[in-house]
């Protein structure tokens, strides 16, 4: 019997994917379905017009089901960039006790997991969703790092939690979309972590990386540090805004500001080439124009340029500058961008590449592949949930995992 | 014919049409100018000036905007047939223009664009509004300029509370006044490009090396002065002009522009004290000077500065990542969002409101990066 079919739904500003694919025993994943529709109703990764999207996204799920030949399903994953997404650190922990209750004693599995419910129970305003609650390392009387703490000798035994945290009103509606179209939506995640779970490995995790999808309205990052997540968070911006700035500084209508970034722009101002001249073709009422590529990069190169700042602000806010030696990696649509690996490598002062999904068959090409990196992601993520096959177990971890990275309200 | 540069001195809105019509009748025949508004009642008044040019007739009907920069806006973004009429072959122009109201204040930042299109060079005379105008009059004007930045060559701010003299004078003395002093700066750099009289001409394209590089903000000063003494009067004068007073121009400027006008019996050691006490003692200091000498104003001088708040090369690029000069040093989040014009880009989408700064708002402007061109 083949390994069930887990379908990942992504609704991007530009564009909405849907993915079907395997998961191997392995954990390699082979794609069966892909499909993907030009998005509309939705800007910034939020839902303007309901309708339309609801419209995009069962375009979307068909396309897919006609490439696997099968059908998707009840339920989906949905990988939800929805900007404004933050994460929370939350230390919480226990005093350890002998067997005479008094303090200082061997920490035992039940104190392990005393201090992480502890530590889950992070208060969020009721605007706020939390998307995933993952577990950092464990603190044993004030010396951190420590993995798996059990029958040591402590009196106080702390464990943080990461909590990503979306917009409630953002995430709400999305899931509210996909139970219209109809399919029941499973579980939500966070889309910059789809997109890490997709390109990093274990050794990037470890050695600490930043991963940023660039999205068409959202631009969210994620820092890995020691295989744990560190920080994670999503910019209202993206790939819209290149296109609006280019729209109003040479004053030309978004269509022409959409195709112009595709064909001719450049996150970098290159000297060679900015003398060079760009012709606008004449349409409609409009007669045909010529813009400096000087011009059209200078624009470009301010917005990602300042994109990149805000979240080098945000990593060196938060101590973690130093510890990024895999470097950024980058995904999403945005990568497309010619020299944008080269402006964040300035930015970042670290190496710079685009992303790659590894472990995974069944993809037309690299490059596509960087797009589809966050569905991809959510596959594994949504794989992740549901691995255990112990029928046995089933109910407590289901249980478990609406504890642990679940979409409980 | 081709030779002189054409250079035209625009009106714009409520406060650029006034202060024209104040100045037109005591300027120089050749001086071209024009006027434009959506109010047909503001440009009646303009009895002074030929070239009245009423945009957005379908928009208000004649009247007003009522104080909407929006409709200032678009009012100019639907006469392009008129704007071309009116600046296509213009080599300088010149814009008076009123911030904080709905006309000069929409229209302005259409104007500078349109301009640049046309290729013509532009210097903006902003009127900034009274600190009594409140602060949302205030706030538009603020972003109006900002939004101009990216497109002007140079702008002159120009205060309210500085230009009108303080004091117990009647409202329309207070007015003429004002306009008086910029009327005599306009009217006397006119002179230095226009007139062939000129001893040493102020020539068309150092005028442009300045205000291209000026890094879009500009002062302006000006004085005239008569008999005995005259050039140390006109020095003092110009150092205590409202619109120079206590900034310290004179001693940091990067760049600056003087212009002399005197009568036959103008000096040359006049011209070297005026020269000497105004400029910078640093040796960067770009200075260009020009000296006209016309009969009228035999035993008087007129001097104009301008003086550039800063000094950029045009082209802001360096090939890698140059631009951190041009960021930085910005004031972030001066204004709340409530002021900013609703951008429909994106729908309806919430703005991207980070760090008080409003990420929807194009970099370039925030960043006061000057496009080049």
């Amino acid at each position: 019997m083949a390994a069930p079919l887990i379908t990942a739904l992504e609704i991007g500003t530009t564009t909405i994917k849907v993915l079907m694919a395997e998961v191997r025993e392995d954990g390699g994943l082979m794609v069966a379905g892909l499909g993907e529709c030009e998005s509309r109703g939705v800007r910034k990764g939020e839902i303007v017009d309901f309708e339309l999207a609801l419209e995009a996204v069962r375009r979307a799920m068909e396309a897919a089901e006609t490439v696997a030949h099968k059908s998707i399903g009840e339920s989906v994953y949905l990988a939800a960039s929805g900007g404004r997404a933050e994460s929370l650190l939350h230390i919480g922990g226990i005093p350890v006790l002998n067997e005479y209750d008094e303090p200082g004693g061997e920490i035992t599995r039940e104190d392990i997991d005393q201090a992480l419910e502890v530590a889950r129970k992070i208060p969020l305003s009721d605007e706020r969703i939390r998307l995933h609650t993952l577990q950092q390392n464990f603190e044993v009387d004030g010396r951190g790092g420590i993995v798996n703490p059990e029958r040591m000798l402590a009196e106080e035994l702390r464990v943080g939690m990461l909590l990503i945290h979306g917009q409630r009103a953002v995430v709400e509606n999305l899931k509210k979309l996909t139970e219209n179209v109809p399919v029941v939506c499973a579980d939500a995640a966070f889309g910059g972590f789809c997109s890490a779970l997709a390109v990093l490995t274990p050794e990037q995790k470890r050695a600490g990386v930043i991963v940023i999808d660039l999205g068409g309205g959202t631009t969210d990052y994620i820092v890995f540090n020691a295989g744990l997540v560190k920080l994670a968070g999503s910019i209202a911006v993206g790939g819209d805004h290149i296109t609006a700035d280019i729209a109003s500084g040479l004053n030309l209508n978004r269509r022409q500001a959409e195709a112009l970034k595709k064909d001719s722009g450049s996150a970098l101002i290159n000297r060679l080439q900015s003398d060079q001249n760009i012709s606008i073709p004449a349409e409609g009422g409009f007669s045909g124009r010529v813009v400096r590529a000087a011009t059209l990069h200078t624009i470009i190169n301010t917005r990602i340029e300042e994109m990149f700042k805000l979240i080098a602000d945000k990593i060196e806010h938060d101590g973690l500058s130093g510890q990024l030696n895999a470097g950024v990696i980058l995904t999403g649509g945005g990568t497309a961008m010619e020299g944008i690996a080269d402006l964040a490598q300035q930015v970042f002062n670290a190496p710079c590449q685009i992303g790659r999904i590894y472990d995974c068959v069944g993809l037309s090409t690299k490059q596509e592949g960087a797009r589809f990196a966050a569905a991809i992601g959510c596959v594994r993520y949504a794989a992740s949930q549901i691995k255990p096959a112990d029928p046995i177990r089933t109910v407590w971890k289901v249980w478990l995992s609406k504890l642990w990275g679940g979409n409980h309200e | 014919m081709s030779e002189t540069k054409k250079i035209l001195v625009l009106g714009l809105g409520g406060a650029g049409c006034n202060t024209l019509a104040r100045i037109a009748p005591r300027a120089p025949e050749g001086m071209e100018f024009a006027v434009m508004d959506c109010d047909f009642q503001t440009l009646e008044n303009c009895t002074a000036i030929e070239n009245r040019v009423v945009v957005g007739k379908a928009l208000t009907d004649g009247m007003s905007t009522g104080g909407d920069l929006e409709v200032g806006r678009r009012c100019v973004e639907s006469s392009t047939g008129q704007m071309e009429a009116l600046l296509s072959g213009v080599d300088l122009l010149i814009v008076i223009t009123g911030l904080g109201g709905g006309f000069g204040t929409g229209a302005a930042p259409v104007v500078a664009r349109m301009a640049r299109g046309f290729g013509a060079t532009t210097l903006f005379f902003t009127i900034l509004p009274f600190p009594f105008e409140g602060i949302v009059a205030q706030g538009k004007a603020h972003s109006a300029i900002r939004r101009m930045r990216t497109y002007t060559d140079a702008i002159v701010e120009m205060p309210n509370a500085l230009i009108q003299p303080d004091g117990d004078i009647l409202l329309e003395e207070s007015l003429e006044r004002s306009s008086r002093i910029l009327g005599a700066g306009l009217i006397g750099l006119w002179r230095l490009l226009a007139c062939p009289g000129s001893v040493c001409n102020l020539d068309f394209t150092s005028l442009h090396t300045m205000l291209s590089s000026c890094d879009a903000f500009c002062r302006f000063a000006c004085a005239t002065a008569t008999g005995e003494g005259r050039a140390d009067s006109v020095i003092d004068s110009l150092l205590a002009h409202p619109l120079v007073k206590g900034s310290g121009i004179f001693e940091k400027a990067p760049g600056m522009i003087i212009g002399i006008t005197g009568g036959e019996d103008l000096k040359l050691c006049e011209v070297q004290q005026i020269v000497d006490s105004l400029t910078p003692k640093s040796e960067t200091c770009w200075v260009k000077m020009g000296i006209a000498t016309d009969p009228a104003f035999a035993g008087r001088i007129s001097v104009i500065v301008l003086a550039a708040e800063a000094w950029k090369e045009p082209m802001v690029d360096d090939g890698h990542g140059g631009l951190k000069s041009a960021a930085g040093n910005g004031k972030q989040g001066e204004l709340s969002s409530l002021l900013k014009p609703r951008s429909k880009s994106f729908g309806d989408a919430e703005r991207t409101i980070w760090n008080g700064e409003d990420l929807d708002v194009p970099a370039y402007i925030r960043r006061k990066i000057k496009l080049p061109r």
